[in-house]
């Protein structure tokens, strides 16, 4: 009975423990090992001769389980300069479109205010009765209407 | 030439010229799953090295090991958590270029009005119309919509790469984090399983024997009850069975005894496995977001190229699996 569950649990054992034996096994097999050993060991009993098979499951669970906190931390390590790099340049390009948006924002709002400026000059003006005053607002506002529309409709690629 | 003629003139050539197709998309549904992206990288890299640091502290040694190499990924993430935040700021920015329209509508609108209060005080035919002012205001509105699709082509265009690339590494990150989290995780279950170990053992054994009892006080019965065997025989079954139902009465006792342990015992692996769950389902939420982050931008890109509306179902979608597993595991 006893040899027969010893038995047995070796040959769970081998079978777990076989995928390690691959030459090209990933962290992930690895880490189906370690919880394939965990779930292994749960019901081991801890005394007499299966001591020694708990003490041997326990060194290749600690043994798998820093290789893969190692292999996994290093890879994110050696990922980190292309990332900051990335970040780095994302950033800046976020910068410059908010930068160029409030600029063309400012520039908008302060055409605006001319051609407001203008239209308010030509009513007065009108009301004084001088057209040809009018009319010199008048052009002055058609000015600045159309630079404003070609500032808000730049060629693509302008100004990047 | 009348002022009017001329501003209307102005104003269809410059809007024929504006209306060759620019829309700009809606990039709101972006920039929230973005945040809720981000939410989720901060959350599995806190949970990942929460995770090893319990497993580097277990009752019969400390694994100083493991503890630094906890240290040193907190460190690395927050490279990731910076990367996640730029991705906020970035898909915030385009959100902006494409609600910026709003303000500059209302200057237009604006403009307008004090325009067409300009045409009433102008006498005579060939004034500046309040169809002219009208006109120009399409004119705003039109310039706007294509100025800020043109920005965010542009911003799009440009971030393209960028975003790609650290999508790309998030991504390996991410799936990495998963079996760092798999084999530290199943540390947990060690110590529990331990400190029930003899428990459960003597549960077992009692159930075992509680069960060999039955099937023998069974067979007895059957003897006892079996009318074409000889009187002595059944009665020495019965008495035998009598006492094995003392027997199993006893057992059952003992077993009684193990069930408030036994529950504890279930109740703490059963916390364990729903949170190892939890955090494993919200690292493949994360890895689907990365992906159908990418997958959005791209098609925002072409989207914007191509004037039509982009797909962002796959990224809103992923975005709700995310908030539900980061949530899941807050509840947990």
């Amino acid at each position: 009975m006893f040899y027969d569950d010893m038995r047995r649990a070796l040959a769970d054992l081998d079978e777990i423990l076989r995928p390690l034996e691959a030459p090209a096994i990933d962290d992930a097999a690895r880490a189906t090992v370690v919880e394939r050993l965990v779930e292994f060991r749960r019901n081991l009993p801890q005394e007499g001769p299966w001591l020694e098979i708990v003490q041997t499951v326990d060194l290749v669970r600690r043994e798998l389980r820093l290789k893969v906190t190692k292999n996994v931390v290093d890879r994110i390590e050696a990922r980190t300069d292309a990332l900051r790099r990335l970040v780095d340049a994302l950033e800046k390009e976020v910068v410059q479109t908010e930068q160029k948006r409030s600029l063309l924002d400012k520039e908008t709002t302060g055409r605006l205010f001319e051609g407001f400026q203008a239209a308010v000059s030509a009513r007065d003006a009108v009301r004084a009765g001088d057209a040809d005053e009018a009319a010199v607002h008048i052009d002055s506002l058609i000015a600045t209407l159309q630079t404003l529309i070609s500032r808000l409709n730049p060629q693509p690629g302008a100004g990047d | 030439m009348s002022k009017s003629r001329h501003v209307r003139g102005v104003a269809l050539t410059v809007l024929a010229l504006l209306l060759t197709g620019c829309a700009v998309p809606d990039v709101q549904p972006f920039a929230d799953a973005t945040v809720e992206l981000g939410g989720a990288v901060r959350q599995v890299g806190e949970e990942v090295t929460a995770t090893m640091r319990q497993a580097a502290e277990m009752p019969t040694e400390t694994d100083t090991e493991l503890a630094a190499e906890a240290d040193r990924l907190e460190g690395l993430w927050s490279d990731r958590n910076r990367a996640m935040d730029m991705l906020i700021a970035y898909a915030d920015s385009l959100a902006n270029i494409a609600q910026s329209g709003q303000s500059a509508r209302a200057q237009a609108e604006a403009l307008t009005a004090s325009i067409s209060s300009l045409a009433s005080y102008l006498p005579g035919p060939g004034q500046l119309s309040k169809e002219a002012a009208t006109i120009m205001n399409l004119v705003f509105q039109t310039a706007e919509e294509v100025r800020r699709a043109h920005d965010l082509a542009g911003a799009i265009d440009r971030a393209h790469p960028m975003v790609e690339g650290i999508a790309g590494i998030l991504r390996d990150d991410l799936a990495g984090m998963r079996s760092l989290y798999r084999v530290n995780a199943a540390e947990l279950f060690v110590p529990l399983d331990d400190a029930y170990l003899g428990h459960r053992a003597y549960r077992e054994t009692l159930l075992q024997q509680r069960a060999s009892l039955r099937t023998d006080y069974i067979r007895l019965r059957g003897v006892a009850e079996d009318a074409q065997r000889p009187d002595s025989e059944r009665e020495a079954a019965a008495a035998g069975a009598n006492l094995l139902l003392v027997d199993i009465q006893q057992c059952e006792e003992h077993a009684r005894l193990t069930e408030e342990p036994e529950q504890a015992y279930q109740t703490a692996r059963t916390a364990l496995s729903r949170r190892r769950v939890a955090v494993l389902e919200m690292i493949d939420g994360a890895i689907a977001g990365i992906t159908a982050l990418e997958q959005s931008h791209r098609d925002l890109r072409d989207a914007v190229r191509h004037n039509r509306r982009p797909n962002v179902r796959l990224i809103v979608l992923r975005a709700m699996e995310i908030r539900q597993a980061v949530q899941a595991l807050r509840d947990q």
